[in-house]
């Protein structure tokens, strides 16, 4: 039985323990198709090497960007657990006393994936008696304001600007064994000060948004004596007005608010009114 | 920068698992240390921060105190500066303040370092810098150094001149300076300095380590047959060199101990048992075996009453293996120069190595001398047990002042037998005494006090402390009440026991009367009958019931004299005997009425005393007050002529003088039935004052001053006794009288007895024309 290509791009990249490594190792030296792959695998590795970034312009390194965003928007990314090196201490007969004091900070498991390429910590604060979700990659932009999700617990987090999430449970709760997803938003838009100039609006006013893959919202700005808020409702997504649920994520300076949809919904969303763009994040379910 | 996420993590829960296995906390560090240039590039990108925030928890949580003791100079300052780097990112973790902390400790212990090297200046200057502080008068000190000057003179010389001695660094200056000091001078006696390095697997070494090897040790039981040794801390395997290097060191010090100069040289087997304070290292190596040695010798020289305060001078570091002959042999040359820049960034003054090391570690300790100038740690070179134990530098008594000296040497000398024993007698006879307070050499026999027991049949004797030093038997008992006094009687400087008993008059007693005297150690010594028989009337037979009334005793011219007073009423008189020291009968005399007071005095002037009684004269219900010659007074005191009683057969007494006080007409508005004398003084010019209350108020009083006649030449009445008159008066009871008058009209009153009958004041004032003056 072949190796999937996960596995056979684990082997390359060697990340695999020695003993699966000898395996996958046999089977490649008789295999002509796995074979073929991993060089393949190998040799795009080096060209993506060779790619001196630094002297790519700006302009370059823009569309570089979009095209990847692109080709990750709306997926969801599924996550693989991290195995942790034994720590090889034997087990000890304790006349357990005084418990030790913990660690401030406590990594309960991590997840990862390759393409694209993050890492998912689930983290336990014990001074602050708070468990939350980090997520790692070396662009924060691709890591802010996504979905972290476990299906089978239920769970829904959007992380902030910096790919980090409070989980949603009580503290302690064991999350480590669950399937991890990570759900990236299928249209954002982006409403910067100039756009909807808050503090000129003393009465409702209504913009229509609309993405080149038309994807179309109706967004209206209400100046309230409790303060502004915003409305969103989705007309379209990639034209047709048929799209199901959808979950609308709005954020502003930090802090994210996120409700689902469907249809004609209008979400409200309340606004602090500070000088700050406003991000709308949608994620088809 | 392909899969960097990925790498990283994978290195960095290496590095997690990595420290969670490592048991040495300052491995922890360095390995912390060591993973700086890894996440380093990880700061600016914020979805690192957990990375960041565990790390930074880790590295925070190992800088502590004893963790730093064996680090390098060199690398504190790599501790310091991550810890400093780190500082922007702990403002964004909320653990800013926990951050700096650890820079203060790290750079403390950094300063502490260089200090030990003699780069005192610098040591300072990175306190300074460490705490924030930046003060110019002080920093000018520092550049003053002389040359020449070694390591520890340089921070005092620098403790002296800086001008600020309340700021922060100076505290901590002050701080080292104090412990360094006590280093210097002090010397223990269970805990010896020693030096390892930390050996690898593969044979490599990585540092010097000092830690403090304590012992207990103690000779074992005679049956044992072998020395026995126990440790507290992790060692490899029982047959590891380490064990075998304490087992030789034990064998040495008993050959030690066994040579002549030591008291208990019989060749006992030892039982020690180690430690090796604050580590959680595995232990292994035989360069333990000189310091073993060591430790153990001074803790059994807790047995050598003249040696016992040697200790090991906790500024000495050893190193050294040893053998049962006591030849100290030589340590791995590879791991010399480990131990040598261990010692030399201590406080350590001394460090004693094999004399085989002496060159190699010289080389070393010549390089860092090159490097560090003032720093000054000085190699002794040993070649056998009995020489590092003579070593004074290694093994001294610990410096203390004159006055401690003197104590601890008291101490010392106190722990001889010669000594212990008549002590351990001396707190052994202590302790008898406290229990049987009678067996005590100066306890007092002296009777002072007596009571009787709660069933008033026996005289219970006290000395002044209230032990009980002898009871009597009283016979005619439970008697009612005793009269008792003590008094030297015969001049031996212990006083004698009297007594007299009031007896229930229900129970048949023919001597009711009697005295009794006991010598002080409850010895019967006489006793005489007090009553006397048909002298007045009612005294019609001897055996009759009397109370013990009153006893008085008295040193006077004719030596110890006793007074015994019993007593019967209806008619109301008491029978006075004086009796001399030896129970001869002086005189007797019958007083109708009861008296209330003796005195002996030498009213007249002869040299001899007469006996001065007040007391109540029944017949007149009024206080009197006589004078009796000690020596053949007889008769019966006046009046001889009463309603209800005929006196005209009883025998006149020879009284010197009887003067009667009569009642006053506020004591008969009381209605009270006596007048009651309260005090008696003398009074200059050879008289003397009787002070009689009149009154239920005890302040209510009249005072008669007599001359030395015994005539009244004065009368005084209190306020409250006339402000009482004043109230009778008001009342219609008394007549209204001036003041004046009416201490005229007391005065006159008193009767005064002459061969011819009663002779009143006012008669004789009529004979004298005297005046009479009131205040």
């Amino acid at each position: 039985m072949h190796p999937t290509h996960h596995e056979l791009r684990m082997f390359c990249t060697g990340v695999l323990k020695a003993e699966v490594a000898r395996r996958m190792d046999d089977h490649i030296r008789d295999c002509g198709f796995c074979a073929e792959f991993c060089e393949e695998y190998r040799n795009l590795v080096q060209a993506i090497d060779r790619v001196d970034i630094s002297a790519c312009n700006d302009a370059a390194v823009l569309i570089a960007d979009d095209l990847y965003r692109e080709a990750i928007r709306g997926r969801l990314v599924s996550l693989l657990p991290f195995r942790r090196e034994e720590s090889g201490q034997p087990a000890l007969l304790a006349a357990d006393g005084v418990s030790e004091v913990p660690p401030r900070l406590e990594n309960i498991a991590t997840f990862f994936s390759e393409d694209p390429e993050m890492i998912l910590r689930l983290m336990r604060d014990t001074r602050r008696r708070v468990d939350y979700v980090q997520l790692v990659s070396d662009d924060p932009a691709a890591v802010s304001h996504v979905l972290v999700e476990a299906p089978e617990a239920r769970l829904s987090i959007l992380t902030d600007e910096f790919g980090r999430g409070n989980l949603d449970r009580p503290y302690d709760a064991d999350l480590s064994t669950q399937h991890w997803q990570i759900k990236m938003p299928d249209v954002e838009f982006t409403l910067s000060p100039f756009d909807y100039h808050p503090d000129r609006i003393e009465y409702a006013e209504d913009v229509i948004l609309e993405t080149s893959r038309k994807d179309k919202v109706a967004i209206r700005f209400e100046g309230r004596t409790a303060g502004q808020h915003i409305s969103v409702r989705v007309l379209e997504l990639h034209g047709t007005a048929d799209f199901g649920p959808i979950r609308v994520a709005v954020s502003q300076q930090g802090k994210s608010l996120i409700s689902s949809a469907s249809g004609s919904d209008s979400l409200y969303f309340d606004l602090d009114g500070a000088d700050e763009s406003i991000q709308i994040r949608l994620f088809r379910d | 920068m392909i899969s960097r996420p990925i790498r990283f993590e994978q290195q960095f829960l290496r590095l997690m698992t990595r420290l969670r296995n490592l048991t040495v906390a300052d491995i922890r560090l360095t390995l912390l240390a060591s993973f700086w240039p890894t996440i380093r590039p990880m700061l600016d990108n914020r979805t690192y921060d957990s990375h960041i925030e565990e790390y930074l928890g880790a590295f925070i949580d190992q800088c502590r105190g004893d963790n730093l003791d064996d680090l390098r100079i060199a690398e504190l300052e790599d501790i310091h500066g991550i810890l400093a780097s780190l500082m922007p990112i702990g403002e964004r973790l909320f653990c800013a303040d926990e951050i700096r902390r650890a820079i203060e400790g790290i750079g403390i212990e950094w300063a502490r370092k260089l200090c030990y090297i003699g780069r005192t200046e610098s040591g300072v200057r990175l306190l300074e810098r460490t705490l924030n502080q930046a003060d110019e008068g002080n920093s000018g000190a520092i550049s003053e150094l002389p040359d020449g000057i070694d390591e520890l003179d340089g921070l005092r010389l620098i403790d002296e001149m800086r001008s600020d001695r309340t700021d922060p660094a100076s505290h901590y200056i002050r701080s080292i300076l104090s412990d360094w000091e006590l280093l210097r001078e002090g010397v223990s006696h269970s805990d010896a300095a020693c030096l390892f390095v930390e050996k690898h697997g593969d044979g490599t070494i990585t540092r010097g380590r000092m830690r403090l090897l304590r012992a207990v040790a103690e000779y074992q039981q005679a049956r044992a047959t072998s020395h026995e040794v126990t440790f507290e801390h992790q060692i490899r395997s029982p047959d590891d060199p380490f064990v075998g290097s304490i087992y030789e060191a034990l064998l040495a010090v008993r050959q030690v101990l066994s040579g002549p100069g030591f008291k208990r040289n019989r060749g006992e087997y030892i039982h020690s048992h180690f430690q090796i304070v604050h580590s959680d290292h595995q232990f292994t190596g035989d360069s333990i075996g000189l310091a073993a040695a060591l430790v153990t010798f001074v803790q059994l020289l807790s047995t050598e009453v003249l040696r016992h305060e040697r200790g090991i001078a906790s500024c000495a570091v050893f190193t050294g293996s040893i053998d049962g002959d006591g030849k100290i042999s030589a340590v791995n040359e590879d791991s010399l120069q480990f131990k040598v820049e261990r010692a030399f960034c201590s406080p350590a003054k001394f460090m004693v190595l094999p004399r085989e090391n002496l060159v190699t570690a010289h080389a070393y300790l010549e390089k860092l001398n090159r490097e560090y100038p003032r720093r000054r740690l000085h190699l002794i070179a040993v070649e056998r047990l009995d020489e590092v134990v003579a070593d004074r530098n290694v093994l001294r008594s610990e410096k203390v002042c004159a006055g401690q000296y003197v104590i601890r040497k008291a101490g010392s000398y106190s722990r001889l037998g010669r000594i212990q024993i008549p002590l351990m007698i001396a707190l052994l006879y202590i302790l008898v005494c406290l229990v049987y307070p009678k067996v005590w050499i100066g306890f007092d026999w002296n009777p002072e006090s007596l009571n009787l027991n709660e069933t008033h049949d026996k005289a219970l004797v006290y000395n002044e402390n209230g032990s009980l030093l002898w009871q009597l038997p009283l016979d005619c008992g439970p008697v009612k009440d005793i009269a008792y006094d003590f008094f030297d009687l015969n001049g031996d400087g212990r006083k004698e026991l009297m007594f007299l008993r009031t007896v229930d008059e229900a129970v048949p007693c023919s001597t009711s009367a009697q005295l009794k005297v006991y010598d002080p150690d409850g010895n019967f010594m006489w006793s005489r009958q007090c009553n006397l028989v048909a002298l007045y009337p009612g005294d019609s037979a001897a055996d009759q019931y009397y109370i013990g009334a009153r006893l008085f005793t008295a040193n006077t011219a004719l030596g110890p004299i006793i007074v015994t007073d019993v007593a019967q009423s209806y008619p109301g008189r008491a029978h006075i005997k004086i009796w001399s020291a030896d129970g001869e009968l002086m005189g007797r005399y019958v007083h109708a009425g009861h008296p209330r007071a003796y005195f002996a005095w030498d009213s007249d002037g002869d040299g001899i005393e007469e006996l001065f009684v007040i007391a109540i004269n029944n017949p007149f219900e009024a206080m009197g007050v006589f004078s009796l010659p000690l020596k053949g007074c007889l008769g019966v005191s006046p009046p001889y002529e009463a309603p209800g009683l005929d006196l005209s057969w009883v025998k006149r007494g020879n009284q010197l003088h009887y003067v009667v006080l009569p009642t006053s007409d506020v004591t008969q508005a009381d209605t009270i039935p006596y007048n009651t004398a309260v005090s008696f003084g003398i009074i200059g010019g050879g008289g003397f004052h009787v002070d009689i209350i009149e009154s239920f108020s005890g302040s209510s009083w009249r005072s008669f001053c007599f001359d030395s006649t015994f005539r009244v030449t004065r009368v005084r009445l209190s306020d409250n006794f006339w402000t009482q008159r004043k109230k009778y008066v008001e009342g219609g009871f008394l007549p209204p009288l001036e003041r004046h008058d009416y201490i005229q009209m007391v005065h006159e009153s008193v009767l005064y007895w002459a061969d011819s009958g009663w002779v009143s004041e006012k008669d004789l004032q009529a004979a004298d024309n005297s005046i009479i003056t009131s205040r």
